[in-house]
């Protein structure tokens, strides 16, 4: 790709906001991180535009900036992006399952509903899913941005599609 | 890893995606957010106009100057300013016909296959304490002065400094510019291992002569003496008759900073709503007073050190809190930073406070720097403090006045500004942000000197004389196979890592150099009879990454090296204990490697333990054992829960794991990443760590092993915020035959000589947002049969 004011440009403004969103998903609504790590992304992407051969790639080279970026930032200053990242209810036994399997209630479907039951979740719980499905991050990259154990990661998220799917059932 | 969704989460997934895509959010979690953004021209033209001005200028001053590009006409500050917001590598050819960064400039680099990283013998060398700021001409006109230092004889072989380099913070004007060509790289010798000996023959006879060789004489290792009981102090400090815990720290001498702190009668505490100050009092503890924090929410308190009577605490600056009514009476001559103009800026700032009386703490004064807190260390009574300082923002700068992008600092009502000698800038400016040192004389209450360093520090590893600050740093350089036609952009990551000299509060910069791979963290690094080990994992998009380990100088010149060590897998933790560096990688296996540096120009593998488990925090136990904290996992990578093992490393070419208890249902410790979380002591056979919700006690001995002693539970209410935060602040220390588990809002106290019996607790503070603590004992265990003892025990708890 030839690395061109305006296709420097085009990038921004289509992607934006969504990138200060994506960092704000990972920064635990740290408004001033949120602030610097955008800031330092669009250095970078200054810096190594003229390494991007495919520009099919591009959203997801832009992000993949935006989140080292972020992972460097919490690194460095020893704060961790996870809110609220608690242990295991005592209810849950500790199994190591990967997803979890079984209908999802229609209410989880709807968006402003799901909105709504989101809400009842704590911050570590919201956060992990969002990552994790709205941004396709895995497990491990959500473990590595945060500091987290792997596997307390996963059973953050398991925990959540849990009470996510009894609150929905609840409703209905 | 098996990362797959389930198909029947297909309907939340999209209803995700339009929840977070939503606009205005309909999220709570999006509450705040705020989507306003500069345009994209703006955004341009704040990162790539000033580049542009550099660019044409350097043209022009680059015989003058050297490397440096600098703007003759205007003032310092305007020169400052656009140096301050370069963020590019120069290529030639930028900005003009509209294209920027194209890369051919490295037309030079014709590299053989795999080793297209270049090598990492470009060390370069550092002039001490030098401006490196060519701004003569503009400084004077802002009646500054612009102080060169002598050139000192650390800068290598290069003379005139013909051969600086990458990672160089040096003077300009000894430098005639040299082209940006990269080091031809050199083939990396294949790695050295030595041969496992085998088990007939304990004599090295058989071994050839380029490996290791094998002394009959037990290589000796410094004793593990991590955890000294008492902080070197040149003032008398009053000693206590018990024995007691003090921080775990990585360099015996170099204190760290904590939230808990004890000298052996008195415990120190930082939570949400203060500091506390509590006397031990054999088990009965007693609060004595209370420094409260001004801030309504948040931890305004990070850490501190207690060194005799003079306690030092590190919090965040008030330098955005003016106007702010409940401010003012601390507010004022309170070491509080004059900020001009607008703008949001962080700062960090140090209270000393005098304790002789512990029932009235006496504030001396407050000192701040420009910046958010990194780390510090102290040695002696001097403390080092760091904190990263980016100038960024539209607007904020104004170009006729450097207090609006220097860093600054104020010692009580005095303030500072940095001067053209306290800044050093490196040859390709990339980052508008500073990393601010300062060593500060506790026992005055005053800075002794400062150093800024315009560039991101990611970790701090200090030795009783040198401060070695460590950069990520990547870089697309343009390589092609022999043989080959096209060349391609080759990203890699590679380290930068300064050492600054520490003597008596005094900083300054002495050296720098690049290093290829990426640290994992303090631990990598240590500082030994003059040269600086440092272990690397390398992250590049061409290969599989490999870890090695580089052996420099202190001027930081490589010396010896092994490398492209366990392909594919990555450090997660490392230990050096005297002459041997103790590693382990992992993905799948854990290797725990043992490398020999005796020689610091030929550092060998001496071994190679491969076990399943992989360890995240490694610790000298005593003479022979090692110690180490991490997570068990099965043969294909997944890990299965926390463990603990004892390595026997009395000989370091054939380790061993001797004892090894997996706590299968305890997912994760703080320990893990937080080294200051963990008590290792073999004075009291104790390992003490946070595990989940949890304070974990173990016991070790050599002949049975790990033995669970208690767990304390604790439970937080749900007002809390942050969970992950109170856990982090959960600590273990023992005075005399007491043991004292501290959490944010309380004290727990058990009975040492007693089957750790419960004796007191006390509240910390008001205590309102926490709910209750309890404690338990593990299942009884019983000391297996003499049959039963097998070389690898491994003990796995049931529900607990």
């Amino acid at each position: 790709m030839e690395a061109t004011r305006e296709f420097f440009e085009e990038l921004y403004a289509a992607h934006g906001v969504g990138v200060k969103r994506f960092i704000f998903t990972q920064a635990r609504r740290d408004a001033d991180a949120t602030d610097d790590i955008f800031q330092n992304t669009w250095e970078s992407v200054f810096r190594y535009l003229h390494t991007l051969r495919d520009g099919a790639k591009a959203k997801s080279w832009l992000y993949s900036i935006a989140k080292n970026e972020a992972l460097r930032y919490f690194s460095r200053s020893g704060k961790r992006g996870l809110t609220g990242l608690s242990s295991l209810d005592s209810e849950d036994a500790p199994e190591p399952i990967d997803e979890v399997a079984g209908d999802f209630p229609d209410a989880i479907a709807d968006a402003d509903r799901l909105a709504a039951l989101m809400g009842k979740l704590s911050g570590a719980e919201q956060q992990v899913l969002l990552l994790r499905y709205s941004y396709d991050m895995s497990l491990s990259e959500i473990a590595e941005l945060t500091g987290a154990n792997h596997n307390t990661v996963k059973s953050v998220a398991r925990r959540a599609t849990i009470k996510l799917r009894k609150y929905a059932e609840v409703e209905s | 890893m098996n990362d797959k969704k389930n198909i029947d989460g297909e309907g939340l997934v999209r209803a995700l995606k339009e929840l977070t895509e939503a606009e205005p959010p309909k999220l709570d979690f999006y509450e705040g957010f705020d989507a306003d953004i500069p345009s994209a021209g703006e955004m341009f033209e704040s990162i790539g106009k000033r580049a542009g001005a550099v660019i044409e200028e350097e043209e022009r001053e680059r015989k003058r100057f050297g490397r440096f590009v600098w703007i003759t006409s205007g003032s310092l500050a305007a020169a400052i300013a656009i140096i301050l917001f370069v963020t590019t590598v120069y290529q030639p050819g930028m900005f003009s016909g509209g294209g920027f960064g194209n890369p051919q400039s490295n037309e030079n680099a014709e590299i053989v296959a795999r080793d297209a990283v270049p090598d990492n013998d470009s060390a370069s060398g550092l002039v001490s304490g030098a401006n490196v700021m060519p701004a003569e001409l503009p400084a004077q006109q802002s009646g500054y002065e612009a102080i060169y230092d002598a050139v000192s004889p650390f800068v290598n072989g290069a003379g005139n400094g013909s051969e600086l380099d990458r990672g160089f913070y040096g003077e300009a004007e000894a430098s005639p510019a040299p082209d940006i060509a990269p080091a031809p790289a050199e083939a990396s010798p294949a790695p050295e291992i030595a041969p496992a000996p085998t088990e007939a023959s304990p004599a090295p006879a058989d071994e050839s002569a380029d490996v290791g060789t094998r002394d009959t004489d037990v290589i000796t290792e410094a004793p593990a003496a991590v955890q000294a009981p008492e902080e070197a102090s040149p003032a008398p400090a009053p000693t206590y008759a018990d024995e007691f815990s003090d921080t775990n720290v990585q360099t015996e001498g170099v204190q760290e900073a904590d939230v808990v702190k004890t000298d052996g009668r008195y415990i120190y505490t930082a939570n949400s709503e203060g500091i506390c100050i509590t006397e031990a009092n054999d088990g009965h503890p007693e609060v004595l007073s209370e420094i409260k924090q001004v801030m309504d929410q948040g931890q305004v308190y990070f850490e501190m050190y207690i060194n005799g009577d003079t306690l030092t605490l590190v919090r965040n600056g008030y330098s955005n809190l003016k106007g702010k009514a409940y401010v003012d009476e601390n507010y004022i001559n309170n070491g509080n930073i004059d900020y001009v103009g607008e703008g949001y800026r962080i700062d960090t700032s140090v209270d000393i406070y005098d304790v002789s009386d512990r029932e009235n703490p006496r504030k001396v004064k407050s000192l701040s720097q420009s910046g958010s807190y990194t780390d510090s260390r102290m040695i002696g009574d001097k403390l080092y403090l760091l904190s990263s300082y980016g100038i960024y923002g539209y607007g904020a700068i104004d170009e006729d006045d450097p207090r609006t992008y220097v860093p600054l600092f104020a010692e009580g009502s005095e303030q500072i500004v940095s001067k053209p000698s306290d800044i050093a800038v490196p040859p390709e400016i990339e980052t508008s942000e500073y990393m601010v040192i300062s060593g500060i004389d506790t026992s005055k209450a005053e800075f002794v000197s400062h150093k800024s360093l315009l560039g991101r520090t990611y970790t701090v590893y200090a030795s009783k004389k040198n401060l070695y600050l460590t950069e990520d740093k990547y870089e697309t350089k343009n390589v092609r196979m022999k043989g080959e036609d096209t060349y391609y952009p080759y990203y890699y990551g590679f380290t930068r890592i300064t050492r600054l000299s520490l003597e008596g509060g005094k900083v300054k910069a002495e050296a720098s150099a690049d290093v290829i791979g990426l640290v994992d963290d303090q631990f990598s690094m240590d500082e030994n009879g003059g040269y600086l080990r440092v272990v690397t994992t390398t992250s590049d998009d061409r290969r599989e990454r490999t870890t090695g380990l580089f052996v420099l100088d202190m001027d930081m010149k490589q010396v010896g090296a092994v490398k492209d060590l366990a392909p594919g897998e990555q450090v997660y933790s490392c230990r050096y204990i005297g002459d041997v560096a103790y590693f382990v990688t992992f993905r799948n296996t854990d290797p725990l490697f043992s490398v020999d540096l005796r020689d610091p120009k030929k550092p060998k593998v001496m071994g190679e333990l491969k076990i399943t488990d992989f360890s995240e925090y490694l610790h000298p136990y005593s003479d022979g054992l090692l110690f180490g904290l991490g997570q068990d996992a099965d043969e294909d990578g997944d890990v299965r829960g926390l463990k603990i093992s004892m390595f026997d490393n009395s000989d370091p070419y054939d380790v061993k794991e001797k004892d090894k208890l997996v706590l299968q249902s305890l997912d994760y410790s703080y320990a893990a990443e937080n080294h200051k979380a963990i008590l290792v002591d073999e004075r009291k056979s104790i390992i003490a760590f946070p595990a989940d919700d949890s304070y974990v006690i173990i016991k070790y001995s050599a002949k049975s092993g790990f033995r669970r002693v208690m767990a304390v539970r604790l439970e937080i209410g749900d007002d809390y915020g942050d969970m992950y935060e109170w856990y982090g602040g959960l600590r273990g220390l023992f005075i005399g035959d007491v043991f004292y588990v501290i959490a944010p809002d309380s004290i727990h106290t058990y009975d040492m000589k007693d089957g750790f019996k419960a004796i007191d607790s006390v509240s910390l503070g008001s205590g309102a947002a926490y709910v209750h603590s309890e404690s338990y004992e593990f299942p009884e265990w019983a000391e297996p049969d003499e049959a039963d003892i097998s070389p690898i025990r491994e003990f796995y708890f049931e529900d607990f």
